[in-house]
């Protein structure tokens, strides 16, 4: 009985659909089995490494980045990135971005090998199936500059110190010029202002891991220039000025302003477009922008962290630069030396970790050398200072002194009274310097740039006919 | 958001389909009226492969002939019918067109360049418009497939066969006149469906939140199931969807999701749907609506699995 019932509603079935419908119901049952499986046979892929950094060569403040496909959770990355040989360091997560930077540089010309153990997991919860591994090659410190001075055009270049017969390598080829520059402190970049038409300034990227240049930001009406990269790289500070073209009133005091440089959008530091500024300063972990507000008389200190300004008054219009730890900003201040009619510079430190910026005195009022210049440093102890000492006169040349932070104590390193320094740019180990000498007395003489070792007292011409030497780590 | 904005939301993304599909709709209504014209059965009979297999692959390739999109190959297949193409055949014609036609090959390219994202959409869409192609010639019967109307148009509609008259000869220039009352006839017919789909995917767009689809971006599988739906809703013109599928690309969808999109959009949307009524029985779109979405999500699914690029 039930059997024939059976038979019956196959029967019935089969009449009523033809064999057009129980061919189409077989395929949806077989093709929502076959995705059933193919769910049941699970994820075979996994996540993707997109892109991977640095390849080749790198510096030795390089910073690793290795991006995803997707947003990475970040508690799964913990102990999976590997460098061999062994470098502290610290590991980040951004979106499907992982970041790695050193503590300390790396060593120079060592190979390193980097890997990424099998299991980081995407936010979706797939998982980096197959470990990652590459190799890079920490290069020597180079030295940019720009050249040559006695054309009025200048382009940035390149040069390795440690080697006596190097070539400079122009980097940039700007038909009008470049004003200024800055490097990123991880060595993969450098900003700089190109001159344009009308003499506005834009901000270009000068991207060292590709050798390729790309504008940052067109200043069609401004110029842009004296740009700051804030460590991190995301983010560049600089001075705009508008040019006032169509009303022919000459150009305006500048404006600090910011571009994002993943996004390429600019804005001005303050929403009150009446607030000056010029010789923005990034304090080293970025929270803190320091720039020069002539309206105010001082430096102000604009901590992005709770967006609050701080000023220290200083009517010299100059802004120094914050020591590697972040605690020291300097500055400098004319005095008058008691009894005399003498009148020299002496640097002001601040601390701009304390609440009222508190300020110390390099060198007492007392001591009768004019300081010109100031370098930092890696340790934050020691300083380099351009100074001419009493004996000479303001005729003739600037000398480097090695200063200890905590007694003042100045060693002379570099002193020809022949020549004037200046310029001085540290290098990332703090053991070598890159410097502007310029013959004093000798007709058709040119800035030059050059090296001088801490360890061992090496002095050397780099390149003649340059100046603004800045370290690419 | 309130009604107004709402409003002009609709009316906003109302015009931007239809303005982009009336003008193909218009193509391929033209392309009708030519044939209705100028093609004359014993044409069709002389150039279709006998084997069904050979002839069903031949109509996926028709899209070469008549580059038409899934708006204007509706008409184009609806004549076809009229003048003898089997209904497999053009079923694998109407599903395969909107892609397999040298427009959106260029404008793939020019999104993807020349890759997975190419090579898997011409692929799985012939193999989709294949296997589906070969399901319907199960039945040999027009009349259990097609709407009357999409059947003989000397039998009125009925579905019947009826004797055709030999028509008095056209010379060309009554010939064109002819193609163009046609093409009128077509147009109107069928532009009240891309009407009504058109509005019906302009509303499912503005109550619908692409940032909710675009959250499952990074999921295998939910993110082909998230293609398949803005496909469907966002009824975009198969000769553009590549540009749409490269921001999707930046969103971080994966391959086997986007060549979902590409594959099931130009083959099922709303307004494609709403026009396929005007050829098909209800049920037979069911199943062109059903079946393409199945195979793209399992070719989707599939390749997010196990193909690493």
């Amino acid at each position: 009985m039930a059997q024939k019932r059976s038979l019956n509603w196959i029967g019935y079935t089969y009449s009523r659909f033809d064999r057009l419908d129980l061919g189409v119901g077989l395929t949806i049952l077989a093709l929502l089995g076959a995705i059933l499986l193919t769910l049941l046979r699970g994820d075979h892929v996994g996540i993707s490494v997109r892109r991977f950094l640095p390849q080749g060569l790198a510096s030795s403040q390089t910073v690793i980045q290795i991006a995803f496909d997707e947003p990475l959770d970040p508690r799964s990355v913990e102990g999976k990135l590997s460098l061999t040989p062994e470098a502290a360091g610290a590991l980040s997560v951004v979106g499907n971005q992982l970041e790695w930077r050193p503590n300390s540089p790396l060593q120079q010309g060592q190979v390193y090998t980097v890997r990424l153990e099998a299991g980081v997991r995407a936010q979706s919860g797939r998982l980096l199936l197959e470990a990652h591994a590459w190799q890079f090659r920490v290069r020597a410190p180079q030295v940019v500059f720009m050249a040559p001075v006695d054309q009025p055009v200048q382009n940035l270049f390149l040069i390795d110190p440690n080697q006596p017969d190097a070539q400079p390598q122009q980097l940039t080829f700007s038909e009008l010029g470049v004003l200024s520059y800055d490097v990123l402190p991880d060595g993969s970049r450098i900003v700089y202002s190109e001159l344009g038409e009308l003499r506005t300034a834009h901000l270009r990227l000068y991207d060292l891991r590709t050798n390729s240049a790309l504008t940052l930001l067109e200043c069609r009406t401004a110029a842009c220039t004296t740009p700051a990269w804030r460590p991190d790289g995301n983010v560049v500070a600089f001075e705009r000025s508008e040019l006032n073209l169509d009303t022919g009133a000459g150009p305006g005091a500048p404006r600090i302003w910011l571009v994002d440089v993943n996004t390429g959008i600019s804005r001005p530091l303050f929403a009150d477009n009446q607030r000056l500024g010029y010789s923005p300063r990034w304090s080293p972990d970025g929270a803190i922008l320091a720039s020069y507000d002539a309206n105010v008389g001082g430096i102000v200190l604009f901590d992005f962290e709770n967006n609050r300004e701080r000023l220290i008054r200083t009517p010299q219009g100059e802004v120094g630069q914050f020591s590697p730890d972040g605690r020291w900003l300097f500055f400098p201040k004319i005095i008058q030396l008691a009894g005399t009619t003498r009148y020299v510079a002496h640097f002001v430190l601040v601390d701009v970790q304390s609440e009222l910026l508190v300020q110390r005195d390099l060198i007492p009022d007392s001591d009768p050398n004019n300081d010109v210049e100031l370098a930092w440093l890696p340790d934050s102890r020691r300083l380099i200072a351009t100074r001419r000492p009493p004996e000479i006169t303001t005729m003739q040349g600037a000398q480097l002194h090695l200063i200890d932070l905590e007694t003042g104590a100045a060693t002379p390193l570099v002193t020809d009274s022949d020549y004037s320094s200046g310029q001085v740019a540290v290098s990332p180990s703090g053991e070598q310097l890159a410097f502007q000498r310029f013959a004093l007395g000798q007709s058709g003489a040119r800035p030059q740039i050059w090296f001088y070792d801490l360890n061992t007292s090496e002095l050397r011409l780099l390149v003649n006919n340059a100046t603004l030497p800045r370290w690419l780590p | 958001m309130d009604f107004n904005t709402q409003l002009t939301l609709f009316s906003t993304r109302f015009l931007g389909i239809f303005i982009e599909a009336v003008s193909f709709l218009l193509l391929g209504t033209i392309v009708s009226g030519l044939i209705e014209v100028f093609v004359r059965k014993e044409d069709i009979a002389r150039f279709m492969p006998r084997r069904p297999f050979a002839a069903i692959a031949a109509g996926s390739f028709l899209g070469f002939l008549f580059p038409v999109c899934e708006c204007g190959v509706v008409p184009v297949t609806r004549k076809l019918y009229q003048k003898g193409l089997p209904v497999s055949v053009g079923v694998a014609f109407l599903l395969a067109a909107p892609v397999m036609n040298p427009i959106v090959f260029a404008s793939t390219y020019a999104a993807f360049g020349f890759g997975p994202i190419l090579i898997g959409r011409f692929a799985i869409t012939f193999i989709m418009a294949v296997t589906v192609g070969l399901l319907f010639s199960l039945e040999r019967s027009p009349v259990k497939l097609l709407q009357p109307r999409a059947l003989m148009a000397m039998a009125g509609g009925s579905g019947k066969i009826a004797p055709q008259l030999d028509a008095p000869p056209l010379t060309f220039g009554q010939g064109l006149l002819r193609a163009a009352r046609v093409a009128t006839d077509e147009f109107f017919d069928m532009g009240r469906y891309l009407v009504m789909g058109t509005a019906l995917a302009a509303a499912m767009q503005t109550l619908f939140s692409q940032e909710q689809i675009r959250a499952l971006a990074s999921d295998p599988s939910m993110s082909a199931v998230a293609m398949a739906i803005m496909a469907f809703v966002l009824s975009i013109c198969s000769t553009t969807d590549a540009i749409l599928a490269l921001s999707f690309a930046n969103f971080g969808f994966p391959t086997g999701s986007l060549l979902t999109f590409l594959t099931f959009g130009p083959m099922v949307d709303i307004k494609a749907t709403l026009m396929y009524l005007s050829i098909f029985k209800r049920r037979l779109v069911i199943y062109l609506a059903i079946l393409p979405l199945l195979m793209s999500l399992l070719f989707g699914i599939f390749i997010n699995l196990n193909v690493r690029f």
